[in-house]
């Protein structure tokens, strides 16, 4: 369960103050799939980024797993998201000098994972990479790329996936499978997906979304349950 | 030439202070000519019959002002017995009794009474030959004898590093040259002054100002009766 | 942990090459500072072997007064405080010996007594080859040179005479190591064992000798630190102290300067090492920033970034600084042998301290440039991340005013951040001073360093601004050429600190090389006079002058024969000072001394005219003239106000003489070659006055035709005495050599890896133009276009920097000539022109260079790398 209370976000810009995000209220159900979505600038990536603790509110409370997060360091947040948190982004962000394999690993052994070599491998497997795991970031296409970052999200095995567009850079058949390559993640796993889209398709598969404009939520659509 | 000297590590000595004296690390030191003209820029109109030291630094009052030298101590004696002589340093640092030779025709040039010989130390300090030094004075007598000059001679001494044949012979020269020319003889110098730390310079060979003043009393024990003997004829 | 040296592992293992490079920058700075310092220690042991060899100790102590018992026991008390590991005593006099048998000829000699053990350093070489040993001494032997051989006609095995006793020669010293007390000597060396000289009878009431304590004295500092106590304590006693430091001779002199040049080209190194490593580290840590702000957002806390990063510059700063002592022990052993066989005994090898020194400055430069911005990642938040943001292009950018910038600057300074800069730039501090072997030093050249780094800092912000204008012109490339100029987090300003800091030492360096050695060159002239005669007279001028010109070798110069007379000035009348009286001109100070002067036609080769005329040329005066012609030097001048018309008097010997001045020369005293005087008289006015002359000349190369000629001139002429300085100027010019040598290695190898520094500082600001090249080769810029746009682009950087840099290497050389080295300060402004263009050359090949891989790659491939 994840709940905002009153989180608003303000920066200082010239002289006087801009605000991103108006105070808004927000639950998000443990294992569900919600959608973000709304125009460049509506302040989806900053809610996300708030979410993910990457970033911290000008106000309000932000309860991951019932711990308030705007409470805690940069270090213990770093925690957090490393036990907690995956993390998808539209530009991948895998490291360039590692291997797929290690780029997996990497979430592991910063937790001090003991078993990150076959964990790393059978996360590769379930993204269907499993022979590239030698292969470095720029011999990969963008969606394996893609794929390779869902592994790593889901090094730790985390309760919450955080994606920030995580189709925009790609084509709409590797998108598809990406998506469902998510989607596949929260069912078997029961991982708690929040992504900040575009993507209309995307959007109607989730649970909920929200809609933003301009720094406030315009709309709450939640998804008859599946039958 | 300066850097040649300077180059070779020169410690100040007689000899080379002849050298040393046109560079400019040898500031300081004053030496004594004369007393200097009472006009500007005229020629020198002192008429006072005349006394020269032909000599060295000794003489030129190495390391001393003018008036500590010992011819500007004997200038300063006459004065006040009011015997009526310009006394002339002719001291030049470094000189050799073959350079007063041969300079000699300048320094008696005018009404030059007496002339005081007081070289030789340099000749000594260099090893130079004695008979080459002997013939020098004699020379230096012989011809302000023919310019009927009175001639003091004083005498100087090896010093006994230079061993005791070298120093017999260098004191034989002046005895047997007074002896010879009949003139009148200062057996020593430095007579009670040579060898004594207090009154001569760091250097050890330069009287200081007190060593100095006993010179001049050495010299004018001697001087004296010429110069009442002249200013009574 | 694991995590940090998994990290580590993969970083090497991916990008290897780019890391080779890095690396390889890494080796030259610190090789280049291993390799000069290891030089600088191996030739200053070699020259200090030398300095100790001329006085055979450490520390002499000496008085021409015999050691009273109280001198003796203070003396004893002050050496007491001292380390003295080894001492003896020795008596130098001046003595007349002659053969036992034979004619009754006296020669003068320097008599030298010594004890067993005598020289603590330094070699006898005796004829034949035989070895030195005391015991030649013992009992009444001597050892004499060759020359008191050929003038007493006597052979090895015979005896001769000193002071009534009798001594048998048993060996002829070639090589003598401390010299005479005085430097130089009038007679030659005799040398007898201590007790023996005191045998002879010869030192007593009224003897003249110099008497010696010699020292050995392992811890230098405690040797100056005795000479200065000696000197300050005894002086009233007439004892004074030397140590083979000691600058009253050239020895010293050049020793210190070279001493001096070698420890700042040794600083210089450090810090042009450091700006190596620096543009290294610092191309490094910006590539990784994207890879730290993953890191954070996959859960790794600062710690664990920091040590992984901190640990992987830390790991290839110190297998660069590895590779480095490797590349400086190479470098050394490929200095040709014949170079260094010259330098006799100095053994070149890497020294401990310098490899340490090496070391400790890769890793410490590195951390610095690395931790400092690898602790701004703590504040970057991750979340700039999913904006896509590139944190490597993060900077400020290069627009509002410098006030507002640097405040931005303060408001933003991260207090961790600085005391960590400030820590590590403390600890570069003390490595320098380490260096510089002071701290005075340390600090000075360190402040000397941030000055000319806030300027080149400046230049960066005025060069960006002066060129915005340009931003609109049409021409591509120079638009794109100014817009990336003034892009933020550009190479403008590594490039105008590396180089511009670069060239300054450099050109510096080079400026300061080529002043000492102008400046040894003067006191090194090969044709220069080994033989000085004194006391000429007038009368024996031209014979003396015609026998010497026989007695030379083929093609020696002719030697000079300078007349000199004694004067003292006793009255001036100028437009600036009127000295009515000799009181007056006493007044004045060293006016009133007894100056030597000469007369001649011409000008010396040291001498130039400053304001008037000389009287080359022109006929001599009438010597009755009443008023004659001066020339005087520029301080005689400048001291006392005296200008070209006014009138002087002169007393000369009793005469005196009135001159105008008709000219001002400024003579060039540090040059050995041509002498100096105060006042030089136009011939005619000094013909009748009293002189004697004093010669010159470069003595015939084979002993014995040197001997022959100075017996024959002092049979001819026997109130000459000819003094032969070849052995001492040969002794100098062997350290001169050295020093020459050693500063020629020295600078050379400094510009070489100066020079490699750069280019590697400059090619490693291609990774950030990869990008940006790819972007406009995929808009269609051609090649063509693109290295058009660099060239402009690193020619305007290389300019500056260069201009920059030249300059301040003309200040730093000024400063140093005059206040370090002590010696004149040679404009040199081809060498500057030169240096700044050959710089703007040098990054403009060099930054194209670079970049001809991204000129030529595939667009695709390079920005799918980023």
């Amino acid at each position: 369960m994840i709940e905002l209370r009153g989180v608003s976000k303000t920066v200082p810009s010239g002289d006087g103050t801009l605000t991103i995000l108006h105070p808004l209220d927000l639950s998000i159900p443990d294992r569900h799939v919600v959608a973000i979505t709304g125009p460049s600038g509506s302040g989806k990536s900053t809610l996300l980024g708030l979410i993910a603790g990457l970033d911290a509110p000008t106000s309000g409370q932000i309860l991951v797993g019932g711990t308030d997060i705007t409470t805690l360091g940069e270090d213990a947040l770093a925690r957090l998201r490393g036990t907690h948190i995956g993390f998808v982004f539209q530009f991948f962000h895998l490291l360039p000098s590692l291997t797929a394999l290690e780029n997996v690993r990497v979430p592991m052994e910063i937790a001090g994972a003991r078993d990150a070599e076959r964990r790393g491998r059978a996360l590769l497997d379930e993204v269907g990479l499993s022979e590239r795991g030698h292969h470095y970031p720029s011999q990969l296409s963008g969606g394996e790329q893609q794929r390779v970052a869902i592994a790593r999200a889901l090094a730790n095995d985390p309760p919450l996936l955080l994606a920030d567009e995580p189709t925009g850079n790609l084509d709409s058949t590797t998108g598809r499978q990406v998506i469902d390559l998510l989607l596949q993640v929260n069912r078997s796993r029961g991982t708690t997906l929040v992504l900040v889209t575009h993507d209309a398709d995307l959007a109607a598969l989730a649970d909920l979304t929200i809609g933003l404009r301009d720094g406030a939520i315009a709309s709450r659509t939640a998804r008859p349950p599946a039958s | 030439m300066q850097a040649v000297w300077r180059r070779l590590g020169v410690a100040a000595s007689l000899v080379v202070c002849v050298l040393l004296a046109s560079c400019s690390s040898c500031k300081g030191h004053v030496d004594v000519l004369k007393a200097p003209p009472p006009t500007p820029l005229e020629t020198n109109t002192d008429d006072r019959p005349k006394v020269v030291i032909l000599g060295d630094s000794i003489t030129a009052g190495l390391g001393l002002v003018e008036t500590q030298s010992f011819p500007g101590l004997l200038q300063q004696k006459a004065d006040a017995e009011g015997l009526d002589f310009e006394v002339i340093n002719g001291g030049v640092s470094g000189d050799t009794s073959a350079g007063g030779l041969r300079r000699l025709d300048w320094a008696l040039e005018g009404d030059v009474r007496v002339l005081v010989v007081a070289l030789g130390a340099n000749d000594g300090l260099r090893g130079l030959s004695v008979g080459e030094m002997k013939r020098n004075l004699a020379q230096i007598i012989e011809t302000a004898d023919a310019r009927k000059v009175v001639v003091i001679l004083a005498g100087m001494e090896a010093p006994p590093n230079y061993g005791p044949e070298y120093a017999s012979s260098f004191r034989q020269a002046y005895q047997d040259l007074a002896g010879q020319y009949r003139v009148r003889f200062i057996p020593f110098l430095l007579d009670k002054v040579a060898g004594q730390p207090s009154l001569n310079q760091a250097d050890g060979i330069h009287p200081n100002a007190q060593g100095s003043a006993i010179v001049a009393d050495t010299v004018w024990a001697v001087l004296r009766p010429v110069l009442d003997q002249i200013a009574n004829s | 942990m694991t995590f940090v040296l998994l990290m580590a592992a993969r970083e090497f293992r991916a990008s290897w090459r780019r890391l080779l490079f890095f690396f390889v920058c890494v080796a030259i700075g610190v090789g280049a500072i291993v390799a000069l310092r290891s030089i600088i220690q191996s030739v200053r042991s070699g020259l200090t072997g030398e300095a100790r060899a001329m006085i055979a100790s450490d520390v002499v102590i000496q008085s021409n007064r015999a050691w009273t018992p109280e001198v003796r026991r203070d003396l004893d008390a002050q050496l007491a405080k001292t380390p003295v590991a080894a001492r003896q005593d020795s008596i130098e006099m001046a003595t007349m010996v002659r053969a036992e048998r034979g004619a009754a000829v006296a020669r003068m000699v320097e008599l030298r007594g010594v004890e067993s053990g005598f020289p603590f350093y330094g070699r006898f070489t005796l004829q034949g080859g035989a070895p030195y040993s005391h015991d030649l001494l013992v009992g009444r032997g001597t050892l004499v040179r060759p020359e008191l051989l050929a003038q007493l006609g006597i052979r090895v095995g015979d005896r001769i005479m000193i002071g009534g006793q009798p001594f048998t020669v048993r060996g002829v010293i070639e090589q003598e190591p401390g010299g005479s007390a005085g430097g130089f000597s009038l007679g030659s060396r005799v040398l007898v064992d201590l007790a023996d000289l005191r045998g002879t009878g010869l030192l007593t009431f009224g003897s003249r000798a110099t008497h010696q304590i010699l020292l050995k004295i392992a811890e230098e500092n405690a040797a100056l630190r005795l000479v200065r106590e000696v000197r300050a304590n005894f002086r009233e006693r007439f004892v004074t102290a030397r140590s083979f430091r000691s600058t009253e001779n050239q020895i010293g002199e050049s020793l210190e300067r070279a001493e001096n040049f070698l420890s700042l080209v040794g600083f210089i190194i450090v810090v042009l090492g450091g700006i190596g490593v620096w543009s290294v580290t610092r191309v490094f840590v910006q590539q990784k920033i994207p890879s730290v702000a993953i890191l954070k957002c996959l859960g790794a806390s600062t710690r664990q970034v920091l040590a992984a990063y901190v640990a992987q510059v830390a790991l290839l700063a110190l297998a660069g600084s590895a590779l480095g002592v490797g590349l400086a022990a190479v470098g050394i052993r490929s200095i040709p042998a014949s170079l260094t066989a010259a330098l006799g005994r100095v053994a070149y090898g890497l020294t401990l301290s310098a490899v340490l020194q090496g070391l400790a400055v890769g890793l410490l430069v590195s951390l610095l440039f690395a931790l400092v911005p690898l602790l701004e990642v703590r504040r970057v938040k991750p979340l700039l991340l999913l904006r896509g943001f590139n944190l490597a292009a993060a900077g400020q950018p290069w627009t509002g005013s410098l006030v507002s910038r640097l405040r931005a600057r303060l408001a933003a300074l991260d207090l961790l951040q600085a005391a960590t800069g400030v820590l590590v730039a403390i600890a570069l501090v003390v490595v320098a001073s380490w260096q510089a072997g002071s701290w005075r030093a340390g600090a000075a050249v360190t402040i000397g360093f941030a000055g000319i780094a806030a300027v080149l800092y400046g230049a960066a912000f005025v060069l960006v601004r002066a060129v915005s204008p340009l931003a609109s012109m049409r021409w591509f490339p120079l638009r794109h050429a100014v817009v990336s100029l003034r892009r933020p987090g550009n190479q403008t300003r590594v490039i105008l600190l590396a180089v511009g800091l670069g060239s300054f030492f450099v050109l510096g360096v080079r400026s300061l090389q080529n002043d000492l050695i102008a400046e040894f060159a003067l006191a090194l002239d090969p044709k220069g006079a080994d033989m000085f005669l004194i006391d000429v007279q007038r009368d024996q001028a031209g014979g003396v002058r015609a026998l010497l010109v026989d007695r030379q070798d083929p093609g020696a110069p002719p030697p000079r024969l300078v007349p000199i007379l004694r004067a003292r000035v006793t009255g001036v009348k100028g437009r600036e000072v009127t000295l009515d009286s000799f009181s007056d001109v006493r007044g004045r100070g060293s006016l009133g001394r007894e100056y030597g002067i000469t007369y001649r036609n011409a000008l010396e080769e040291n001498e130039r005219v400053t304001e008037g005329r000389f009287w080359t040329g022109e006929p001599p005066l009438d010597p009755d003239a009443p008023l004659h012609e001066v020339s005087i030097e520029q301080s005689i001048h400048e001291r006392f106000g005296i200008e070209v018309g006014d009138t002087m008097r002169f007393d000369v010997l009793g005469r005196i003489m009135q001159a105008r001045v008709t000219s001002v020369r400024r003579v060039e005293w540090a040059d050995a070659r041509s002498g100096g005087f105060m006042f030089v008289f136009r011939p005619g006015a000094l013909d009748k006055a009293p002189q004697t002359f004093v010669g010159f000349l470069k003595g015939p190369a084979d002993l014995t035709a040197r001997l022959r000629l100075q017996y024959d001139l002092v049979t001819k002429y026997p109130n000459v005495t000819a003094v032969d300085g070849r052995e001492i100027i040969g002794r100098i010019q062997k350290v001169l050599d050295n020093a020459v040598l050693a500063i020629s290695i020295v600078g050379g190898i400094a510009l070489l890896s100066g020079t490699l520094i750069l280019i590697g500082a400059v090619a490693m600001t291609r990774y950030q133009r990869v990008y940006e090249a790819a972007i406009l080769r995929t808009l269609g810029a051609s090649t063509r276009t693109l290295g058009t746009m660099l060239a402009i682009e690193y020619c305007a950087l290389g300019l500056l920097a260069g201009a920059i840099g030249a300059a301040g290497a003309a200040a730093l050389t000024w400063g140093v000539t005059r206040h370090v080295l002590d010696i004149a300060w040679r404009p040199a402004p081809v060498l500057l022109v030169s240096g700044a263009l050959l710089t703007t050359a040098l990054v403009a090949v060099v930054g194209v260079a670079a970049s001809t891989e991204v000129l030529r790659k595939k667009p695709l491939g390079a920005l799918r790398a980023e």
